[in-house]
């Protein structure tokens, strides 16, 4: 392999693959500088993000987006009930092989890190389900035998509720790329609204994704050994990103006193409590925000969403 | 050897509830923690002793030489992960694919390794357990569940156990993935709630896609008993059988306290829900 001549090729063809070309949407990744960003996170499941972020979301006045960015489980819609208008599909690059060219080289097989191809006895195979769209194959191609296809892996629903404008991050089931949905999500966080974007459990990509330039992030936790353990673990990668956050302990009452603990010894705001209560976990069931039921806690998180803005300011 | 993954989509369902009583209630079982961003398994079964570290998962990033840098920033433009910004390589957004290498003109990135987790294994007091946390990021996820699994069916091996209990995390994406490959049944923990059922279905999508038997027991169904039904419904739509119901307990959130799985302190509604699910879930794996 000449590696100056696939230096020269990456230039063109990488560039060409990941940029708008032919149909091929490659979300862009932007850093905006909106109103405010507030991401809801939290590490473990279940601990009541969505719960937080569409009370926010009906509770807080001024032009609002909510963007849901739990893409594998999304649910925010379920509570906040927009009317949807309009479906984005997102997709990514995958390499479009030109057998009638390929010389069964190998150099493809070799490049790639995935291990999505296999050269071998004059047969070539892709699995698609391990490629993660780097490009390095069509860049390096000395045949020029691999061209950028495009595949869809998700879509961002957009729609509206009241005076909220909704998008949905959606992953499409059987797909496992779900950073480039959130990169396409986070397109849509606006200057001069509040953004608040409801984040996945775990500290995964799609959470470090959801909450990539946030202003502040709330940590949805519960008082268990399995809340605080989860919630470290949030707490580390958005120190790492560099993101400020706070708690909102969720189903007080209901465990030990761990989770205070920590947030005392460490000086993590605890900056909403709610309390374990059927009510509430009734009104989840059936799909309903808690703030829209409760004109008290309407009040609460709008008293939250203020300290929010003190906090960041 | 049999394989049982728990497994549902939504967060908080009761996932490694079910799984440590599991495990306390099998004979010879082995419990694999396979959700690697959250891993909570070992929170829930007593003393954990003897724990090794029998591996690590290695993957790779790239790596820019300052000195040699000319800050010309093609490794910026090439790289489809963001991962370079300001020509230095953000470690978690970094999946390691190489193309920067290429990218750059005078050869100043090359790929470095580093650590995905280690893999752990230890005992419990109700059987063997191995788990590992991922390195914050995507990177090698699948990787390191597979080599989770492969630890897991070792250890089984050694032990001489009749299964596996796979415990996976939320979300359907790669990390259920690849916790459900190539197992014998799955075993889908919903709750009575709007999102639960929406969740679900997208979990169960996922298994069919793939080929995974699938039956479903919904946990804290007297919460919303209405939903509960639906949820229920909707699984017999898709192929996935319901194989009991788990109600409301407060003895379920003491055994978390107290860190033990629930059939080991309790004899509460829940305990004796879970046994009776337990025992039906033995029948169809072994049928």
């Amino acid at each position: 392999m000449d590696v100056q001549k696939l230096r020269a090729l990456v230039e063109k063809v990488v560039r060409e693959a990941l940029e708008e070309k032919g149909g091929v949407r490659v979300p862009e990744r932007k850093k905006t500088r909106p109103g405010m960003v507030l991401a809801v996170a939290g590490g473990k499941g279940g601990a009541g993000k969505t719960t937080v972020s569409v009370s926010l979301a009906t509770s807080i006045k001024g032009p609002l987006r909510f963007l849901d960015g739990d893409v594998e489980e999304p649910d925010a819609h379920l509570f906040l009930r927009p009317i949807f208008r309009e479906t984005v599909p997102v997709e990514v690059p995958v390499p479009e092989f030109d057998l009638s060219k390929c010389t069964y080289c190998g150099a493809c097989a070799e490049f790639c890190r995935f291990n999505a191809i296999a050269v071998a006895g004059g047969r070539l195979i892709f699995l698609e389900g391990l490629c993660r769209s780097c490009g390095g194959c069509a860049a390096l191609c000395p045949e020029g035998a691999i061209s950028p296809g495009s595949k869809e892996i998700g879509q961002i629903l957009v729609g509206e509720t009241g005076d909220i404008k909704f998008f949905g991050g959606r992953l499409s089931p059987g797909e496992q790329m779900v950073a480039p949905i959130l990169w396409a999500l986070a397109g849509y966080r606006e200057d001069e609204a509040i953004n608040i974007v409801d984040g996945p459990p775990g500290v995964g990509a799609g959470m470090i994704e959801a909450v990539w330039g946030a202003d502040y992030c709330l940590l949805v936790t519960e008082p268990t050994p399995l809340g605080l353990h989860d919630l470290k673990r949030s707490a580390d990668v958005l120190g790492i990103l560099g993101v400020p956050y706070g708690v909102v302990l969720n189903k007080d009452g209901m465990g030990d006193g761990r989770v205070e603990r920590f947030c005392e010894e460490n000086g993590i705001p605890i900056l909403m409590r709610i309390p374990y209560e059927e009510r509430i976990a009734a009104l989840c069931a059936r799909g309903i925000p808690l703030a829209r039921e409760d004109p008290k806690w309407a009040e609460k998180f709008a008293e939250l969403y203020g300290r929010v803005q003190e906090l960041v300011t | 050897m049999k394989q049982l993954v728990i497994a549902g989509g939504k967060g908080g369902t009761g996932k490694t509830t079910l799984a440590t009583s599991f495990l306390a209630l099998s004979e010879s079982g082995v419990l694999v923690d396979c959700d690697v961003d959250a891993p909570n398994a070992h929170l829930l079964l007593g003393s954990v002793t003897d724990e090794q570290v029998v591996g690590t998962v290695e993957g790779h990033m790239a790596r820019i030489d300052e000195v040699a840098c000319t800050r010309c920033g093609r490794c910026e433009e090439a790289c489809f992960f963001y991962a370079i910004q300001e020509f230095r390589v953000e470690e978690m957004f970094c999946r390691g694919c190489a193309v920067c290498t290429m990218a750059c003109p005078v050869g100043a990135i090359s790929m470095a390794e580093r650590k995905v987790g280690d893999v752990r294994v230890a005992r419990t007091d109700y059987g063997p357990l191995v788990w590992g946390e991922l390195a914050y990021g995507e990177a090698g996820t699948g990787k390191f569940i597979n080599a989770l699994r492969d630890v897991g069916g070792e250890v089984a091996l050694r032990e001489s156990s009749e299964i596996i209990f796979v415990d996976a995390s939320a979300g359907i994406g790669c990390p259920l993935i690849s916790s459900i490959t190539g197992v014998d049944l799955m075993l889908a923990v919903a709750e009575p709630t709007v999102s639960g059922k929406s969740d679900l279905e997208r979990a169960l999508r996922v298994a069919r896609h793939f080929g995974v038997r699938t039956l479903v027991c919904v946990n804290r169904y007297d919460l919303h008993e209405p939903t509960a039904k639906e949820v229920e419904r909707m699984a017999r739509e898709v192929g996935a059988e319901p194989v009991g119901r788990i109600p409301y307990d407060p003895e379920v959130v003491r055994a978390v306290v107290e860190g033990m799985p629930v059939v080991a302190v309790s004899d509460g509604p829940a305990a004796g829900a879970i046994r009776e699910v337990f025992g039906r879930v033995m029948e169809k794996l072994f049928e």
